[in-house]
């Protein structure tokens, strides 16, 4: 069975190793051979697999080398080390070049006695890469016709539930982006919206404001933590808080996505402060951390005061349109029960 | 050439030649993604597909691509079912694509797959080459799924996790509620010692095998007196 | 995105060590395994790791600027086709100018290739929005914390040589269990930004 393994899996880094030979001229043929006499040294049991530049032509061919199977060495090692039995006939049979026409025979010029190959031209090269990308290319483009829209209608979901959610169930709402230091739906043409921060204005059916919704995230315990908000800025209170995107430890850190920890920024005051629970001495402004997962708890209390401290100012100073007057393209506008 | 039959083409990948258990390559995506089993059977899907596809294709290719270019190509048709995998998975399975999308992309260097293809489907007909593909995946599919098993179990208590139709996503919990999960495990340093545990015991079910029997040639065993009875 | 240095500093520190690219995200395990039983070839391996980290990321970022926006479905073929070519590059320019470095990493760049590290590290980078200046150190951490990785693990390997390991565990099973645990050491850096 190891013969097997050894000479399908070992094929590939052959031609590193015949390639390492040659170009090298480090003696890395050689390693093959020997490898079941000596307890192989680290460089040397690597480079057979690795060395040299590889395979084929171009750049990728370090990549045969190395995709041979850099990782073979260790279980050859064990191999080599632990079942002289094996070794012999391997060894002769590597010794004896056999190895090598059993893989891919031939590579930009070996030395051993490979099948000699006709030459290619230059431009038959090309256009098999040439022809292989165009290929590739319309194919993907087919591809990212199809899912760019499901793509996109989830993301619009996602958004749509967690402003619904933040701003406790609004009518409908709508984008309002930040351009050049206020708040704007006009976003003035050859401007891509992406690449414009905003944040989310929710309307009842009275056409009133419901608050903003936004996003931000800062660094957690363990990486970002992406958190949506509400926001009135009349009465400087959050409204509704959701997390949308966290690594934190599960069952310990995911707990700030679940109840009661969300709902302790149902209608508090700003600036946030985050207490220990028993510390909470029951001013408007105090959230309860959770017990064990302060680290959490604070990320995701430090990042709505940030948010708010950057956008605070804009968002008072914007003036509310009437309801008669949507704003925004339509995939953008909220109105849950339509879809 | 060995002439290998069928038979043997597709085994080879499953056991003998099990990509993750013994050849040690596609670690990537076994120890990250390995947290429940149902993201392992996601990413080996997704690995399946790149290396069924690209197979049949280099297999059918074969002859046209010249040899001085054959990596490049090979890795450009990689990329390419790589990326496709991954537009559909974003679009058909966005709870999913949260979990493991991250790591989708680096299946393109999964050494097991750009081997399979250097060693294999370039010089073999389509339907061996096909044969060896859908060896290998189920052999990295078996691998995966151990380790969620052990990792899942162990580490959350639940079997199933995730499966919408199944308990309406939250699995099957195995210990009840008393149950004190090993948050460990499903944390990077579980994927490490879940992977490590199960070589551990590889080694030491070849290494009583081999005590055994005759000469065998186990590529995790161990140095284990034969009594001299050298087989060839 | 304007950032300060103090940013700068924490996206360093934070993919070096706390999202450390072998022991959290499970990157660059092929050589990893392969390559740190020497702690000089571990640290070789690391050096040429951080170079190439380095450049890619670069190159990632004017990718990402250019050719990204119009088509963000080759996001993957143009990276690795990058990654390739300029390990390539790279190394016959290394061969050409510094011969003895070359002796030093050569060996090691073709691995790297198609070390998952590099590519992950590209698309990575790509997900979180870092361009230049923040995506370079985001890779020069990422780079130092493999190079750390991977001669913490030379060096117990080269200790576990010398001591009494039952046959039974003679294998890659143990150095994955020594993985473990070093994983659950970096574990304990979480929270280091409680900023």
């Amino acid at each position: 069975m190891s013969d097997e393994i050894r000479k399908d899996g070992v094929t590939p880094d052959e031609e590193g190793a015949v390639e390492a030979g040659a170009q090298d001229g480090s003696p890395v043929e050689q390693e093959l051979p020997d490898r079941e006499d000596v307890l192989p040294k680290d460089h040397e049991t690597y480079t057979p697999q690795g060395g040299g530049s590889g395979t084929g032509s171009g750049p990728i061919k370090e990549v045969a080398a190395a995709e041979g199977s850099p990782v073979l060495v260790p279980k050859a090692d064990s191999d080599a080390v632990t079942l002289p039995q094996v070794g012999p006939e391997v060894a002769t049979a590597e010794a004896l070049g056999l190895t090598v026409e059993d893989g891919a025979a031939g590579t930009d010029g070996p030395p051993d006695g490979v099948p000699e190959r006709p030459e290619v031209s230059s431009f038959r090269l090309l256009m098999t890469l040439g022809v292989a990308g165009v290929v590739a290319g319309a194919l993907l483009v087919f591809v990212f016709l199809w899912s760019d829209p499901l793509v996109k209608a989830e993301e619009a979901r996602v958004i749509r539930e967690a402003v619904t959610e933040v701003l406790k169930g609004p009518e409908r709402f709508e984008s309002v982006y930040v351009l050049d230091g206020e708040l704007t739906t006009q976003v003035p043409a050859g401007v891509d919206t992406l690449d414009l921060d905003k944040v989310y204005l929710g309307y009842d059916e009275s056409g009133n404001s419901m608050g903003f919704a936004m996003v931000h995230a800062r660094f957690g315990f363990q990486d970002l933590i992406t958190v949506i908000f509400g926001y009135d800025p009349e009465a400087r209170q959050v409204l509704g808080m959701k997390v949308l995107d966290h690594s934190e430890t599960p069952g310990l850190g995911n707990k700030i996505e679940e109840m009661p920890f969300v709902g302790e920024f149902d209608g508090v005051d700003t600036p946030l402060e985050g207490v220990k629970p028993d510390r909470n001495t029951g001013a408007s402004n105090q959230v309860d951390m959770i017990t064990g997962v302060t680290i959490s708890s604070r990320a995701v209390v430090r990042t709505i005061n940030e948010r708010i401290e950057q956008l605070g100012d804009l968002l008072v100073a914007y003036e509310i349109q009437p309801a008669t007057v949507s704003g925004g393209p339509a995939s953008e506008s909220g109105g849950g029960e339509d879809r | 050439m060995r002439a290998t039959t069928p038979q043997q083409d597709f085994i080879r990948g499953i056991w003998n030649e099990n990509p993750v258990l013994i050849q040690l390559l596609g670690l990537c995506p076994a120890l990250a993604v390995t947290n429940t089993i149902y993201n392992s059977l996601a990413m080996s899907a997704a690995t399946l597909f790149v290396l069924v596809g690209s197979s049949l294709f280099i297999s059918t290719l074969k002859k046209v691509i010249p040899h001085e270019v054959r990596i490049s190509t090979y890795i450009l048709i990689i990329a390419t079912f790589v990326t496709i995998v991954d537009m559909v998975f974003k679009a058909l399975e966005p709870g999913l694509y949260r979990e493991i999308g991250a790591f989708i992309p680096l299946i393109v260097v999964n050494c097991m797959i750009l081997g399979r293809q250097e060693a294999f489907a370039s010089k073999r007909p389509v339907g061996r080459a096909l044969l060896d593909a859908l060896g290998v995946a189920a052999g990295f599919t078996i691998a995966m799924v151990m380790m969620g098993t052990v990792r899942e179990v162990v580490g959350s208590g639940t079997i199933l996790q995730g499966i919408p139709f199944v308990v309406g996503g939250d699995g099957i919990n195995l210990f009840g509620s008393n149950y004190e999960p090993w948050v460990v495990m499903i944390s990077p340093p579980g994927g490490f010692f879940a992977l490590g545990f199960i070589l551990l015991f590889l080694g030491w079910w070849e290494t009583r095998k081999a005590q055994k029997r005759e000469i065998r040639h186990w590529p995790h065993s161990v140095r284990v007196p034969t009594d001299g009875k050298e087989a060839a | 995105m304007d950032k300060s240095m103090g940013d700068l500093f924490l996206i360093l520190v934070g993919s070096m060590l706390v999202t450390n690219f072998t022991l959290f995200y499970f990157l660059g395990l092929c050589p990893f395994m392969g390559v740190s039983a020497k702690v000089g070839t571990a640290l070789r391996m690391g050096m040429a790791n951080i170079f190439v980290m380095t450049i890619t990321s670069l190159v990632a970022s004017f990718l990402n600027q250019f050719v990204l926006p119009h088509a963000p479905f080759l996001q993957v073929i143009s990276f690795i086709v990058v990654i390739a070519s300029l390990v390539q590059i790279v190394e016959m320019t290394i061969k050409k100018f510094s011969p003895t470095l070359f002796r030093e990493l050569g060996i090691f760049l073709p691995l790297i290739t198609t070390n998952c590290a590099i590519l992950g590290l590209a698309t990575w980078q790509t997900g979180l929005g870092y361009s230049y200046v923040d995506g370079l150190f985001y890779a020069l951490g990422a780079g130092f914390g493999v190079t750390l990785a991977l001669v913490l693990m030379a060096s117990i390997r080269e200790k576990m040589e010398l001591s009494d390991v039952p046959a039974v565990a003679r294998n890659m099973g143990l150095v994955l269990i020594i993985a473990g645990t070093l994983s659950l050491a970096f574990q304990g850096f979480s929270g280091l930004f409680t900023s």
